[in-house]
């Protein structure tokens, strides 16, 4: 897949986190261009969902700052709440609002936060189901769906912000093997849609797929950034290989 | 089978059946006599047929029956002896105090009305609570310790006193003390919803942290601020799994709505517990206590159906939260 070199949707300058005693994040420089699909890979507890998570502010860097489009997220005089609505984000497991059906899952941000008419939600909401093959279980519960289904409305929750960059923090990883498929072949879709994506995997065949670029993290440092072929065929850092051997 | 049905006629006919229309003569009577013997033996019976039975018979029914059997057998046995014990004192003494009804009768104007006076304390004071139970519990919840103190501070106050001594403060002490124009049944409202914030506070604090951290997150992702991810996504999940301790609680408050009793209340504002304790002064009879009592399970056990009825309402409308 081609890399759109329309410029760049998010900059990351000198991350630093602290989680009380423990050191995430040591110093992480990152840039994501708009239409590319970023992977991050990379053993358990070396950061990248707190990477993640950093680029919508989830998590506040202790030191340094998260610019989108230009902004920067980290200035408490940034509007917050209105960057997040163009910046979706899917998580591992799911977050859906169980109290809620899976329509009013995604109605509910916008009628409340983008302020659409009832009408105009319902319609976007049920587009957007349809999109990811469950415009016929819209108002079933989360509960009453399978994992796989949960997150491909946890998607869609996301998408019907119209958002500008799509987050995925390890969406397959909850799910039972044979659900994982439906869920990948959204995320293709959208990849192939033109959407900018990150997304933190431990699905390498999707990150070689998929990915435009691939980045591997470990102990809160970006140790290896290349191109899918590269990085999965001539791995050039010893850790990398490793890693590599273990998970391929 | 058998041996179910006899357990269960044991404990009928010591209950059931009184043969006079006298409550004392009937409880002395012969013909009562004959039943609770018969009771004894039958019980006895029912719970050496079903012990012995038990582990012979072919399915797990009939097993059950027999178990169900013998230990009926052995609370009637264990009610008759007691019930034996009774009729052998002064039965006619403790008729007389706890079964006139006959000198209620020019109380019940006032016995309803006292029963609405509670009901209207208990509903008014837990309003109150609620109210300030749910700014106070956010409060609790804040990451910075400025906000969080004075609420801590407050819930432990309102925890850590007795109730008996927040209604004297407040009433003797300041309404009367400082001269402030509230009447005794007004404090009790003022004092019973502060106290039953406190208590609040805590169930919506526990209620809030129950529900997993990944919902604040998700409504914070799709651009809610805090306090809209509260409204919508937080609180209308934990306001389901707090029912069952908040319906705890407002029993609680019911009964202990007796305690403005002691405040001095006049005529007109008397709750349940005031009137009982008049109602005794002037005949010297405690049948008003069990009047009184009847009052007070009159409210309380609807209330509990009620909310349970609620409780079930809102689980079933969803799949997926709490048990």
């Amino acid at each position: 897949m081609a890399v759109n070199a329309n410029g760049t949707l998010v900059r990351l300058e000198g991350v630093h986190k602290w989680f009380g005693d423990l050191y995430a994040l040591r110093g992480v420089d990152l840039e994501v261009r708009a239409g590319e699909v970023l992977v991050v890979i990379g053993p358990s507890g070396s950061g990248k969902s707190t990477l993640l998570r950093t680029i919508n502010v989830l998590e506040e860097p202790t030191e340094g700052r998260v610019l989108f489009e230009g902004r920067d997220l980290t200035d408490v005089r940034c509007d917050l709440n209105r960057a997040r609505t163009e910046i979706g984000m899917v998580f591992q497991s799911f977050n859906l609002f169980p109290h809620k059906t899976a329509l009013a899952n995604i109605t509910l941000a916008l009628r409340t936060v983008l302020g659409l008419s009832k009408d105009e939600a319902r319609e976007r909401a049920l587009a957007q189901l349809r999109e990811v093959g469950l415009a016929d279980r819209a108002h079933a519960h989360p509960g009453q769906l399978s994992g796989g289904q949960q997150q491909r409305v946890a998607i869609a929750r996301a998408l019907a912000m119209k958002p500008k960059l799509m987050l995925f923090d390890e969406v397959t990883s909850a799910l039972d093997p044979e659900l994982v498929k439906e869920v990948l072949d959204v995320m293709k879709r959208l990849a192939a849609g033109g959407m900018t994506m990150v997304v933190v995997t431990h699905e390498m065949g999707f990150a070689r797929e998929v990915g435009d670029r691939v980045i591997f993290m470990d102990h809160g440092r970006i140790v290896e950034e290349a191109s899918p072929e590269e990085l999965f065929e001539h791995p050039r850092e010893e850790r990398c290989r490793q890693f590599l051997s273990q998970v391929l | 089978m058998a041996v179910f049905f006899a357990g269960s006629v044991g404990v009928a006919t010591s209950f059931g059946w009184t043969p006079s229309a006298s409550l004392t003569e009937a409880i002395t009577s012969g013909a009562q006599r004959t039943v609770l013997v018969a009771t004894v033996a039958l019980g006895l019976a029912a719970a050496l047929a079903g012990a012995a039975t038990y582990r012979r018979l072919p399915s797990k029914p009939s097993r059950e029956g027999a178990f169900t059997g013998a230990v009926l057998g052995l609370q009637a046995v264990a009610l008759a002896g007691f019930y034996w014990w009774f009729r052998s004192g002064d039965v006619e003494v403790f008729a007389r105090n706890f079964f006139e009804f006959s000198l209620l009768g020019e109380f019940w104007t006032r016995f309803f009305r006292a029963a609405g006076n509670t009901v209207v304390l208990a509903l008014s004071g837990e309003a109150i609570g609620i109210v300030i139970g749910l700014v106070l519990s956010v409060f609790a919840l804040s990451q910075r310790r400025v906000v969080r103190a004075p609420a801590r501070l407050y819930i432990n106050f309102f925890r850590g006193t007795p109730l008996l001594w927040q209604l004297s403060f407040f009433f003797f002490g300041i309404a009367l003390g400082l001269r402030i124009n509230l009447s005794a049944y007004e404090v009790a409202i003022l004092v019973l919803g502060l106290n039953a914030g406190a208590y609040t506070a805590e169930i919506f604090r526990a209620g809030i942290q129950s529900i997993e951290r990944g919902q604040f997150e998700a409504a914070r992702s799709l651009g809610m601020g805090y306090f809209k991810a509260l409204r919508l996504v937080i609180l209308p999940q934990a306001f389901r799994r707090v029912i069952p301790p908040l319906t705890n609680e407002f029993v609680i408050l019911i009964k202990d709505t007796s305690l403005v009793a002691f405040l001095g209340l006049t005529l007109k504002e008397q709750e349940l517990l005031a009137l009982g304790r008049d109602i005794f002064q002037q005949t010297f009879n405690s049948t008003a206590f069990l009047a009184t009592a009847a009052g007070y399970l009159a409210v309380t056990l609807p209330m509990i159906r009620l909310v349970n009825m609620l409780e079930r309402r809102l689980r079933s409308g969803l799949t997926g939260i709490g048990a």
